[in-house]
């Protein structure tokens, strides 16, 4: 009598292959699990990055492009009890002409958080405020130096012409800019 | 007598199969602690470049020295360096370097000064 042949898998054979094939799957999903992690922390990493370079730099501009002197009978730069940081700044109306235009910008700040809201001319009301950066400690203006505006009028008329932002308190960090043109 | 054939692999292959899933699994490593540290770097570089230049415009406000040495904290951390003021062909002119301890050699931060 001839013995018929088998093709299936033995019993063995088939534990090997589960058991291997368990252990690859778990650590991939171990790898996975860690890619997330790293994305994650890449991902917070870059945007606080992203959040301090671009509200600094958008300071940095009202501050450059602010007009000294008076301007609708207030100072054109002014902070408002530490908390309001006033900026009268011209604007380009478009970008294919010159012509300016003139807005009132409001950075504040409120629980850590930075705020930047626009009022346009004529209009005494601010925008819906944008958050710009979110610190989660204190935040404070400080005007560090003051010049006198003789050149614009015999009045002595003082406006700020540096000024600093102030983190945390302790102090982690003071990111100072020069008014006018830089 | 009739052997047994075994349909294992070789140690040979079994070496190469470790050895290449050993070099895969380095490289997925190093890739990702590539990406970590240089978005960080990139982000501190930042952080640190902004904060040399915000010193900068403060020092102007008071007298200085000829050469010092300061530290200051910041969203990059702890950033030590040093300061010289030079004077430029114009008397009433002052370069004011700044030297990152940290940094390469080459990477200077300067600026002018009118007391």
């Amino acid at each position: 009598m001839k013995p018929v042949k088998k093709n299936g898998f033995s019993l063995l054979e088939l534990l090997v292959v589960i058991g291997i094939s368990s252990i690859m799957i778990s650590s991939l999903f171990y790898l996975f699990n860690n890619i997330n992690i790293l994305t994650s922390f890449t991902q917070s990493n870059s945007s606080n990055g992203l959040q301090i370079a671009y509200f600094y730099n958008l300071l940095k501009d009202d501050l450059s492009n602010s007009i000294p002197g008076i301007i609708n009978d207030e100072q054109s730069i002014y902070v408002n009890g530490k908390n309001d940081l006033i900026i009268h700044r011209a604007i380009k109306k478009n970008k294919n002409n010159n012509a300016m235009n003139f807005i009132k910008i409001k950075w504040s700040h409120l629980n850590g958080k930075l705020f930047r809201s626009i009022s346009y001319f004529g209009d005494n009301s601010f925008d819906e405020p944008e958050l710009m950066f979110d610190y989660g400690k204190k935040i404070f203006f400080k005007p560090e130096k003051m010049s006198d505006l003789n050149f614009l009028s015999r009045d002595k008329n003082f406006s700020i012409s540096i000024i600093s932002i102030v983190f945390g308190n302790p102090i982690e960090e003071i990111f100072t800019f020069k008014v006018g043109n830089n | 007598m009739i052997k047994n054939k075994l349909r294992g692999f070789t140690l040979v292959e079994v070496i190469v199969s470790i050895a290449y899933f050993s070099i895969v699994a380095s490289s997925i490593y190093l890739m990702s602690s590539y990406l970590v540290s240089s978005s960080k770097f990139i982000t501190k570089d930042y952080a640190s470049r902004i904060s040399y230049m915000s010193y900068m415009e403060r020092i102007k406000l008071n007298q200085i020295n000829d050469e010092l040495s300061d530290e200051i904290s910041s969203f990059a951390g702890k950033l030590i360096f040093k300061i010289e003021n030079n004077v430029t062909p114009n008397s009433s002119i002052y370069k004011i370097t700044l030297k990152p301890k940290k940094h390469k050699k080459n990477k200077l931060f300067e600026t002018y000064w009118i007391p």
